[in-house]
C-alpha cells in the first residue's frame, strides 16, 4: 500500500469512530434524557391529549369565573389529599419527613408533633412537579405518604463503635481515658422515595477538606448506583426512571439530626 | 552498487517493504491505529454516558421546561355544583386541620435530640425550657468470647413516663461489671446496688431506660451513656416537676 492510501485509511477510521461516537451520543441523549420524560408524561397522562380536553371544556363553560372555580377546587382537593397523607402518618409510631415548599421549611415529625424544623435557605424542584400538580391523578398521588427505599449520605447514619470487654480493671481504666470527642462532620444526603421522588439535602456551610473528600465519595456512590440502574434499563430495553428531584439547602446540624432521626424506610409528606 | 541497480532491487521487494521509508510509519502500525481509534471511541462513549448520568436531571428539566403546562384537571360541573363542592371541600379541610391539631399533646412533653444531646421541654407549641443532656454512646460492647453483646443506644420515637422516682437506686446490670473488667455477681447480690449515682430524681421510660441525674456533669452535651438520658441537676428538677406519669417523651 502507498503512504497516501494508508493515511486515507487512518482518516476513514478516525471519521468512522467520530461518527459512531456522535451517533451513540445522540442515542444516549434520547435514551437518558428524552425517553424518560416522554414515558413519564405518557404514563401520568401529562401530555397534550388531556390539555385539549380541558380546553374544550373551558370553551364550553366559557365563563372565566368557572375556570377560577375549577382552579380553586383543584387547589382545595390538592390540600385535602395532602392532609389525608399527613393524618395517615400521625397514626404511625415512627418519625417522618415533612417538606413544605410553600412556606419553605423542612421538619421531622412524629404523631403530629414537630421534633425539629429547619428553614430552607434555598431550594430547587424539578419542573416536572409543575406538570404533576395539574395531572388528573394528583389527588391519589398526594393522598398516600411517600416511602423511602434507598438513601445515600456523606456521614454515617448510626455511628456505632465496637468495644471489646476489658480483661481486668486496669484495661478498663485505660479504655475510659480515651473517650472520643464528637468529630466535625459535613452533611449531605439523598433519600430516594417511591414514585421516583429524590430528596437531596445539602448543607449551606462550606465543606471542610475532609468533608469535600467524603462528599466526593458520597456523590460517586450515588452516581454509581444511577449508572447501574441506567445500564440495567438499557439491557432490559426499558426507559430509565425519571426522578422528581427536590434539592434543599439547610444548615449542617439540621441535616445530620434529621437524617439520623429518620428510619431507613421513613415516610414523607410534601407540600408544593 | 550504482543507483540504477539499487532502484532495481527496491523494485523487486514486496510491497510492504517498499514503504519502510525513514520518517514514515510502517504498515504494521495500521492495526494499532484502528485499535487506538476504537479504544478512544469506547472511552469517549463511557465518558459521555457517565457525564449524561451526572447531568441527566438538569437536561431533563430543561427538556420538561419546553413542554406546556396544562390547567387544572377537567371537572364537568355547573356553577351551582362548583359552589357547593367548594364549600364541602373547605369544610373537609377545616375538619382535617382540627384533627391534626388534636395530635399536639395538651400536657407538657419533652423532646430529646440524641444527635446534639439537647432537650426541649414543651407545652403545646411553646418552649418552656431548653438544656443539655447526655444520650447513648452508640458503643457496641462485646464479651471476649463474643457470645454476648450490648448496644448502648437511646431508643428513638415516642415513649411515655411510666414512673417517677425520688432518690433512685441503680441496680447495676451485667454489662456494668463487664465494662469495668470485674466478675459478674449473682442477680441480687448487694454489690449490684449503687446509691446516689442517678441524682435526686428519675423518670422511668420503660424497657430499662431512665431519665436521671449524673455525677459526670462535664460530659453533658456528649453521647456517653448506656442508653439512658442524663440531665444536669437543674434540668432534672424542672423536667421531674413538669412531667407527670403518662407524659410523652419524644426522642430523635
Amino acid at each position: 500500500m502507498k503512504p497516501e492510501a494508508h493515511n486515507t485509511g487512518k482518516k476513514h477510521a478516525g471519521r468512522i469512530t467520530l461518527l459512531s461516537v456522535l451517533m451513540v451520543t445522540v442515542l444516549l441523549i434520547s435514551f437518558i434524557i428524552i425517553l424518560p420524560v416522554v414515558v413519564y408524561m405518557r404514563e401520568n397522562k401529562l401530555l397534550e391529549k388531556q390539555k385539549s380536553q380541558i380546553d374544550s371544556l373551558t370553551t364550553v363553560s366559557a365563563a372565566e369565573s368557572m375556570r377560577d372555580a375549577a382552579e380553586t377546587l383543584h387547589a382545595l382537593r390538592f390540600e385535602d389529599a395532602r392532609l389525608k397523607a399527613q393524618i395517615q402518618l400521625t397514626r404511625l409510631d415512627s418519625i417522618y419527613l415533612f417538606i413544605n415548599l410553600v412556606d419553605s421549611f423542612v421538619a421531622i415529625q412524629i404523631r403530629g408533633v414537630t421534633l425539629r424544623e429547619s428553614k430552607l435557605s434555598e431550594f430547587y424542584v424539578s419542573s416536572i412537579f409543575e406538570h404533576k400538580r395539574q395531572s388528573a391523578d394528583i389527588y391519589e398521588w398526594m393522598a398516600t405518604p411517600f416511602v423511602a427505599h434507598h438513601s445515600w449520605s456523606s456521614f454515617v447514619k448510626h455511628p456505632f463503635k465496637l468495644k471489646n470487654a476489658p480483661k481486668d480493671t486496669l484495661e478498663a481504666l485505660q479504655m475510659k481515658q480515651d473517650i472520643m470527642q464528637p468529630e466535625p462532620i459535613d452533611g449531605y444526603c439523598r433519600i430516594l422515595f417511591d414514585r421516583s421522588i429524590l430528596v437531596k439535602m445539602n448543607q449551606i456551610e462550606k465543606p471542610s477538606f475532609d468533608g469535600r473528600l467524603l462528599k466526593l465519595k458520597y456523590d460517586f456512590a450515588f452516581f454509581y448506583d444511577m449508572t447501574k440502574e441506567l445500564l440495567n434499563a438499557l439491557i432490559h430495553l426499558e426507559s430509565p426512571p425519571l426522578r422528581l428531584t427536590i434539592d434543599l439547602h439547610l444548615p449542617q446540624n439540621d441535616i445530620i439530626s434529621m437524617y439520623r432521626a429518620l428510619p431507613y424506610n421513613c415516610s414523607m409528606t410534601l407540600v408544593f | 552498487m550504482n543507483i540504477d541497480s539499487q532502484q532495481e532491487r527496491v523494485g523487486n521487494l514486496p510491497e510492504e517493504e517498499t514503504i519502510s521509508i525513514p520518517g514514515q510509519k510502517s504498515p504494521s502500525t495500521r492495526k494499532p491505529s484502528i485499535f487506538i481509534s476504537l479504544l478512544a471511541g469506547t472511552v469517549a462513549i463511557i465518558v459521555i454516558t457517565v457525564l449524561l448520568t451526572v447531568i441527566a436531571d438538569r437536561f431533563r428539566d430543561l427538556f420538561i421546561a419546553l413542554l406546556p403546562v396544562k390547567s387544572a384537571p377537567a371537572m364537568t360541573m355547573t356553577e351551582k355544583q362548583y359552589a357547593k363542592e367548594l364549600q364541602n371541600q373547605k369544610r373537609l379541610i377545616d375538619s382535617q386541620k382540627k384533627k391534626l391539631k388534636g395530635f399536639t399533646p395538651v400536657q407538657n412533653y419533652l423532646i430529646i435530640n440524641s444527635s446534639e444531646n439537647k432537650i426541649i421541654l414543651m407545652k403545646g407549641n411553646k418552649v418552656l425550657h431548653e438544656g443539655l443532656c447526655s444520650t447513648g454512646s452508640y458503643t457496641v460492647l462485646k464479651t471476649s468470647d463474643g457470645k454476648e453483646k450490648w448496644v448502648f443506644q437511646t431508643p428513638r420515637g415516642m415513649l411515655r413516663v411510666q414512673n417517677k422516682l425520688v432518690d433512685p437506686v441503680w441496680r447495676m446490670p451485667d454489662w456494668a461489671f463487664i465494662e469495668e473488667g470485674l466478675p459478674v455477681p449473682p442477680p441480687f447480690a448487694a454489690e449490684r446496688y449503687e446509691y446516689n449515682v442517678l441524682g435526686d430524681y428519675a423518670l422511668d421510660l420503660g424497657r430499662g431506660y431512665l431519665i436521671h441525674g449524673t455525677l459526670y456533669k462535664r460530659f453533658l452535651g456528649m453521647p456517653v451513656t448506656h442508653g439512658c438520658v442524663r440531665l444536669g441537676d437543674q434540668e432534672l428538677k424542672i423536667v421531674y416537676d413538669s412531667l407527670s406519669i403518662g407524659s410523652r417523651v419524644f426522642i430523635y
